[in-house]
């Protein structure tokens, strides 16, 4: 009993103090307030140092310091970007952890100002308990992470020995708190006056010396890093901390006047007073009492410095009022103690006496009032789900987004569609879409290089009178909308495809087809098969089955309401053993690209696949029999990155499986292959994998065909061109470019024998098949620039029809001319085209994993680190308060 | 400046700062585009994008015969012209370069690694060793209960001691004859002063034996016939006839306060310590820019750093203001003879034998000395000194202190002369590096610690300034501070030079004293009167 009775008798109020202030923070953490685009930029720009060591997710413009979103990256760096369910939530928690830091603080703070210990819980509990203070100090602001440093600078300086370390430490403190948030600099005159009333005069040079040096030279590292990026001063080119201290000090937004009703200013001051119709208001008068009372009087200043940035003509950052709030709760908890000693003094004067009783009446009014103000505003705070919109838009446009789209989004979600697997030129932040050139050069056609929209309050709020952004929204359309209010959102699609008529597959292929399934469908679905109204998807489909698999075809339905809009049918339903359709819907699972599928689901009828309702020719809208005559001449490039050893397997559209090439190893492109003229499904497989179907073609009797293969966006998708090579007998040269390390390349051609360069391609980029250009045999130079640098490379071009392949060597890229003639076409290989059994696949492709990998995060575990984090923040300051508490009672 | 004029002054910045903070609004009321934040301009590699007019075209390119979308057959922007005939499928996507290279996916080079490696570990060590340097400079002001211990505290003693003060001097004519006057004046009734003569040295014995001649029951004159000579020698020839309980050291230039011996013997009964050592101070800072320095880092070690090694226990003694109990001085031996810096080895053998030491700093009561007459004297000086402490590092006694942290910081106290040198003389080269190398920004952060550090040092030393003009009455003008400043550099050179020397004669195994010669400059103008204490 005796070890409790020696314990400082502080810790316990405190440590339920600190309890209170977390768990009203954490109730409804994700749901109040509805995430921000501020949030969103600095949890990306935390994001961007710990995934790409960028400083930001853009270009950096020094419009803060940078120190704010590195703490923010260094929590997630510890949690993971993911920790309560999105990347926003993440950063809550460290406010969580924050807010109970800067209570502790403001409580050692009220202790130092020699307040009782009754008045620092007043102060503490205000900033708990106020809703304006949860709601705002749990939002990824910087300006609360800059308090908290500004108040650990406070009560260093407080010192109750006047420490030199203590100022060393105040100076740093002060400097990291300025470097998170600039305008903690507003804070200067009250934490000068701390500094010279707090020091005693023998120290104080030293004191002032130490202070002023440390925190110009922590600031000075700002200026420090923005001098070795070479960004200090403006210049072409590049972005300057100049001009980011110009904007934010002269060219933002007037806020207009706080009197006028339609002003930012005054819509700024309504969303505080929503949250808390007392504190804002409260604060002058009580800022105005802080400064009757001496030991305040400092603190008070700073209180009134705010109170002036709000009041005055200009520009009003939202988050300000996270800066005076600490101060308010002190500056009130302390005048009300030392008004309350007044009123109770036992000798009072008679002036007193008679006024004393009417002024405890109205003070109790007042608290009264204040909390009675504050309590119907917990229901928002605590309990109404704000975010729930933005949720299901995220789940939305996971799942109905396809991975390749360019969307404009608000920040808010901008991690969120990173982490799921988009390229970052997919995802651009509504704010950049104008202002950022090199944004700007993600998209050089304007508005029609985006294709979706995503629209939420704050973005709505914001958008340019004109631009690229407000094009892409005029064009766009609403293709999902959640919530209402001032919480909807909308996933709003950009009309940038042209509506290009969707064509039926040829009835000719269809006979075809429907010759070879003729004992194993059902005669309705061969009906169907043989008229203008089935997809031409379906028919590729079916030829590839039939050639390694054949199931019964047991119909091609039609979509209801799409039957009358001429929609040709998508859907088809095949019926067989168990195992065969299973193996089959793993084959139609693995397609992608223009052979992708909805959904192949297993039913009482059978397998029924069908493909998404998509605006795509893949060559079977026009056709006759086959055609007569020599056969044509087939090779086939594969300059996919990452050359997967596969096959081409070619299958008429008959179903017949006809041949199969390949280029593997050193053969690549692969020699001619002889193939009879006619159409084709193409597929390429690896041994024991499944098939995908890649494209349709149709070869023209006795002519040369290159087929080349490159990689597509994503990891395994391949866009495959079939090229007719080139009129024989003729000079003629044509460019393949398949270097994908240097960018996009120029290739000129020097005479040898002297004379201008042609230009052959300026500009070509990754998979480009151009056409032939005449050119007269002979000795060249072929000199090859890309991205700064040049290769040379002596060529001869023969009287033939040569195709220069242009691929990534180890040096650079390599040249290499082809015949484009085939001397004595080979045979086809023996198709090997098979229907592995189902599970013999490779795993799904990259972009389906994302989704599924999310692991939902229950609360339970992040509130057990919050109240580690808690217990040994309070653990701290029972270390120090126990060291105060022991020459508290040594020295009385 | 009166405190009305200061008061002004502040209230006038505070107002301005808040006009400047309520008017950033609109300052010039200028026409620029409020609202809109400056257009970001694209960096370096994105810009070779092709010149595409911006005007948005409705409408996909046209398609070809067979149906296969354009937009992957493209243009080549040169003499080859559009594909013809080409059968294309995409997915929908243009077949695109690799992705946005991973900037962090180039592994560095070795040669660069050890580079960042090197370069971070020297800015660490010279930032250790810097940051040591403030804080042991700081140690006096930590708080205001630190230094009130730093002065003297008690005013009288109980009882009074028996002083013996020794004046070693070698052709010190010009100063000894003032310095004998003043010592046996002082304001104590139970002392004697036993003056030191080298007997090759007739100019200086004259001036002695007249001046003790003119105080013949306190001053006497002992002849040291050792050869060749130096202090400790002096020194250990006049212990055997010392009679007083307390033995106190002077030099000959010293202008020693009348009070001194009585605050002395206080210190030593408040305290019971073995030894006191009270305060020296240069005082002609005016005369050149290394004497303000010299006397600023006087005035950091006797107000400040001794403080803290008296703290630590292991304390280097300094050679002139210091009483020690004769009984404890007899037993260990007297001082070294053959060491430079014999005041530092008795220092650092009474501290391993366990004895007390306490500091007392008064600006009041200091000791007036003068310092050296030209940067060659200096040097010397200094070679001297840090000579000793090596001579002190090599006999080893520090090795028989008792806990393992004491003796690191026995080896870091010796060596730190020759730390701080290197440290002083580095960091043009860390400033250097930091703007010509091309290194990651966090190791340019690293790089600039230093120079912070270093900048910190510098201004406490102004505040240090203001504060020894105060305290002697000597008026520092601006031009001072700026001398102050712009001195930091070339008097880390001279310290870095003459560390160098001393490491060199040492490993020569050079021995000899370079003695510094005196000229009365600190009595010539004295300040201000000394009043009695």
């Amino acid at each position: 009993m005796s070890r409790l009775r020696r314990l400082n008798p502080s810790i316990p109020v405190l440590g339920i103090l600190l309890a209170l202030t977390a768990i009203l923070r954490l109730i409804n953490l994700t749901g109040s307030p509805a995430r921000l685009d501020d949030e969103g930029t600095y949890v990306a720009q935390a994001f961007a140092v710990t995934r790409w060591g960028e400083l930001a997710h853009y270009t950096y413009w020094y419009d803060h310091p940078p120190a704010g979103w590195l703490q923010l990256a260094a929590w997630t760096a510890i949690t993971g970007s993911d920790f309560g369910g999105s990347a926003v939530a993440a950063g809550r928690y460290l406010m969580v952890v924050i807010a109970v830091i800067t209570a502790g603080l403001l409580w050692c703070l009220s202790r130092r100002a020699e307040m009782s210990r009754w008045a620092s819980v007043v102060a503490v509990v205000i900033y708990a308990v106020s809703p304006l203070a949860i709601s705002l100090s749990r939002t990824v602001y910087l300006d609360n992470i800059a308090i908290a440093w500004l108040m650990a600078a406070l009560v260093l300086i407080c010192s109750p020995r006047h420490r030199l370390s203590a100022m060393f430490g105040a100076a740093a403190c002060f400097g990291v708190a300025v470097l998170t948030k600039e305008t903690m600099l507003l804070f200067v005159p009250m934490v000068v006056w701390l500094v010279w009333t707090k020091t005693v005069p023998a120290t104080r040079r030293y004191a002032l010396a130490v202070f002023g040096t440390v925190f110009a030279m922590v600031v000075s590292t700002y200026l420090l890093m923005a001098v070795v990026r070479g960004e200090l001063v403006p210049g072409p080119g590049h972005v300057s901390l100049w001009q980011g201290i110009k904007f934010q000090l002269w060219e933002r937004a007037d806020g207009g006047a706080i009197t006028d009703a339609g002003s930012l200013k005054r819509h700024t001051l309504t969303e505080w007073l929503k949250l808390d119709p007392a504190l804002p208001i409260l604060a002058v008068p009580i800022a105005v009492g802080g400064l009757l009372v001496e030991r305040l009087r400092p603190f008070a200043v700073g209180l009134a410095t705010l109170i002036a940035i709000i009041v005055r003509p200009g520009y009003l950052p939202v988050p300000l009022i996270i800066s005076a709030l600490p101060l308010t709760a002190l500056v009130a908890a302390g005048t009300g103690e030392v008004a309350l000693r007044h009123l109770r003094q036992n000798d009072p004067s008679p002036l007193l006496q008679r006024f004393r009783g009417p002024v405890l009446a109205s003070g109790a009014l007042v608290i009264s009032i204040v909390v009675s103000l504050w309590l119907p505003t917990y229901h928002e705070v605590l309990q109404t789900d704000d975010d729930a919109s933005m949720q299901q838009a995220q789940r939305w446009i996971a799942r109905n987004v396809p991975k390749g789209d360019r969307l404009i989004v608000d920040d808010a979600i901008w991690v969120d569609l990173i982490r799921d697997g988009r390229a970052r030129r997919d995802v651009v932040w509504a704010y950049k879409v104008d202002t950022d050139e090199q944004v700007r050069a993600w998209a050089p056609n304007g508005w029609v290089n985006y294709d979706w929209v995503v629209s939420t309050a704050s973005s709505r709020a914001n958008v340019p009178p004109k631009g690229v952004l407000t094009d892409a929204i005029a064009h766009a359309q609403p293709a999902a909308t959640f919530g209402s209010g001032g919480t909807r959102v909308d996933v709003l699609r950009v009309n940038n495809v042209a509506p290009a008529p969707v064509l039926p597959a040829a009835p000719a292929f269809g006979t075809q087809l429907a010759a070879r399934l003729a004992d194993s469908a059902n005669p309705d679905a061969l009906g169907v098969l043989q008229s203008r109204t089935v997809d031409q998807r379906v028919l590729a489909a079916l030829a590839v089955i039939c050639a390694t698999k054949p199931a019964r075809l047991e119909a091609i339905p039609a979509i209801d309401g799409e039957q009358i809009a001429g929609t040709p049918r998508r859907k088809l339903v095949l019926t067989g053993p168990r195992a065969q359709l299973d193996d089959l819907a793993a084959f139609f699972e693995r397609q992608g690209g223009p052979f992708a599928v909805e959904s192949a689901t297993l039913t009482a009828r059978g397998l029924e696949v069908r493909f998404p309702l998509r605006v795509k020719n893949i060559g079977l809208s026009t056709g006759s029999a086959p055609p007569q005559g020599d056969p044509a001449a087939l090779r086939v490039a594969d300059m996919r990155r990452g050359r997967p050893v596969e096959q081409v397997e070619l299958v008429r559209i008959d179903g017949t499986a006809v041949g199969s090439l390949s280029a593997t190893g050193d053969e690549n492109p692969s020699a001619y292959h002889s193939v009879p003229a006619g159409t084709y499904v193409v597929a390429t497989h690896a041994d024991g994998h499944t098939p995908v179907i890649r494209q349709v073609l149709t070869l023209n009797p006795a002519a040369p065909y290159t087929l080349t293969l490159f990689s597509g966006a994503d990891a395994g998708e391949v866009t495959a061109q079939l090229a007719p090579d080139g009129p024989p007998a003729e000079s003629a040269l044509r460019l393949v470019n398949a270097a994908s390390a240097q960018g996009s390349v120029k290739l000129a051609l020097t005479p040898a024998a002297g004379g201008d360069p042609i230009v052959l391609a300026n500009d070509a980029g990754y998979g480009l098949v151009t056409g032939y250009a005449p050119l007269p045999a002979g000795q060249y130079t072929a000199v090859v620039t890309a991205n700064g640098r040049e290769w040379q490379q002596p060529v001869e071009l023969s009287g033939e029809p040569t195709s220069f392949l242009l691929t990534d060597g180890p040096d650079g890229p390599a040249l290499r001319p082809l015949r484009d003639v085939p001397d004595a076409p080979a045979m086809l290989n023996p198709p090997a085209l098979t229907m592995p059994p189902a599970g013999a696949g490779p795993p799904a492709p990259a972009e389906k994993q994302h989704a599924i990998a999310r692991v939902s995060e229950s609360a339970l575990p992040a509130v057990a680190g919050v109240c580690v984090a808690a217990a040994i923040v309070a653990l701290a300051l029972i270390r120090g308060l126990k060291g105060l508490a022991g020459r508290r009672r040594g020295s009385r | 400046m009166p405190r009305f004029n200061r008061t002004a002054v502040a209230l006038c910045a505070v107002l301005a700062f808040v006009g400047l903070v309520i008017f950033s609004g609109r300052p010039f009321g200028n026409d620029v585009r409020a609202g809109a934040p400056p257009p970001v301009p694209a960096s370096g590699a994105d810009t070779q994008s092709a010149e595409q007019p911006p005007s948005p075209q409705f409408g996909a390119p046209p398609t070809d015969s067979q149906g296969g979308e354009q937009r992957s057959v493209g243009s080549s922007g040169g003499a080859l012209p559009r594909a013809d005939g080409v059968q294309a499928a995409s997915g929908g996507t243009k077949p695109q370069a690799q992705p946005m290279p991973d900037p962090g996916a180039r592994p560095v080079p070795l040669p660069q690694l050890i580079l960042y490696y090197v370069l971070v570990i020297v800015s660490l060590g010279l930032f250790g060793v810097s940051a040591t340097t403030l804080w042991w400079m700081l140690h006096a002001w930590h708080s205001p209960e630190r230094l009130a211990t730093t002065g003297f505290r008690r005013r009288h003693a109980g009882a009074h001691r028996f002083f013996s003060l020794v004046l070693p001097a070698r052709h010190e004519q010009a100063v000894l004859g003032d310095t004998i006057h003043a010592l046996a004046r002082l304001d104590h009734p139970y002392y004697e002063v036993i003056v030191v003569i080298g007997h090759d040295d007739p100019e200086t014995e004259h001036v002695a034996r007249a001046a003790a001649a003119r105080h013949p029951r306190i001053v006497r004159v002992v002849m040291d016939h050792n050869v060749p000579k130096n202090k400790p020698k002096a020194l250990n020839t006049a212990l055997p006839r010392c009679r007083g309980d307390i033995v106190g050291v002077f030099d000959a230039e010293d202008d020693v306060h009348p009070g001194l011996l009585r605050l002395v013997e206080a210190r030593f009964e408040e305290s019971g310590a073995d030894v006191v050592q009270a305060g020296v101070q240069l005082m002609n800072v005016q005369t050149s820019w290394w004497s303000l320095r010299n006397c600023l880092e006087y005035y950091f070690w006797f107000r400040s750093r001794l403080h803290f090694h008296a703290d630590q226990r292991f304390i280097p003694l300094g050679g002139n203001t210091v009483f020690t109990r004769t009984a404890l001085l007899r037993r260990a031996g007297g001082w070294d003879p053959h060491c430079l810096a014999e005041d530092c080895e008795i220092g650092v053998r009474l501290s391993t034998g366990g004895a007390r030491v306490a500091v007392a700093y008064d600006p009041r009561v200091v000791t007036r000395e003068e310092t050296p007459h030209s940067v060659k004297a200096l040097v010397k000086q200094r070679t001297r000194w840090n000579q000793g402490f090596l001579q002190v590092f090599r006999k080893g006694e520090w090795r028989k202190l008792p806990s393992r942290r004491q003796r690191w910081l026995a080896r870091y106290t010796l060596a730190m002369p020759f730390l701080q040198a290197a440290t002083g003389a580095l960091l043009p080269l860390a400033v250097a590096s930091m703007f010509l190398l091309k290194v990651p920004v966090p190791i340019t952060l690293a790089t600039f610690l230093p120079l912070a550090l270093m900048l910190v040092t510098m201004a406490v030393e102004a505040a240090a300034l203001g504060e020894f003009g105060r305290e002697f009455g000597i008026r520092i003008r601006m031009w001072d501070r700026v001398r102050l400043l712009l001195g930091t550099f070339p008097y880390q050179l001279i310290l870095a030079f003459a560390a160098l020397r001393s490491v060199w004669r040492e490993i020569r195994g050079d021995g000899g004293w370079e003695k510094t010669s005196h000229a009365n400059a600190h009595r010539a103008g004295t300040p201000a009167p000394r009043a009695a204490a």
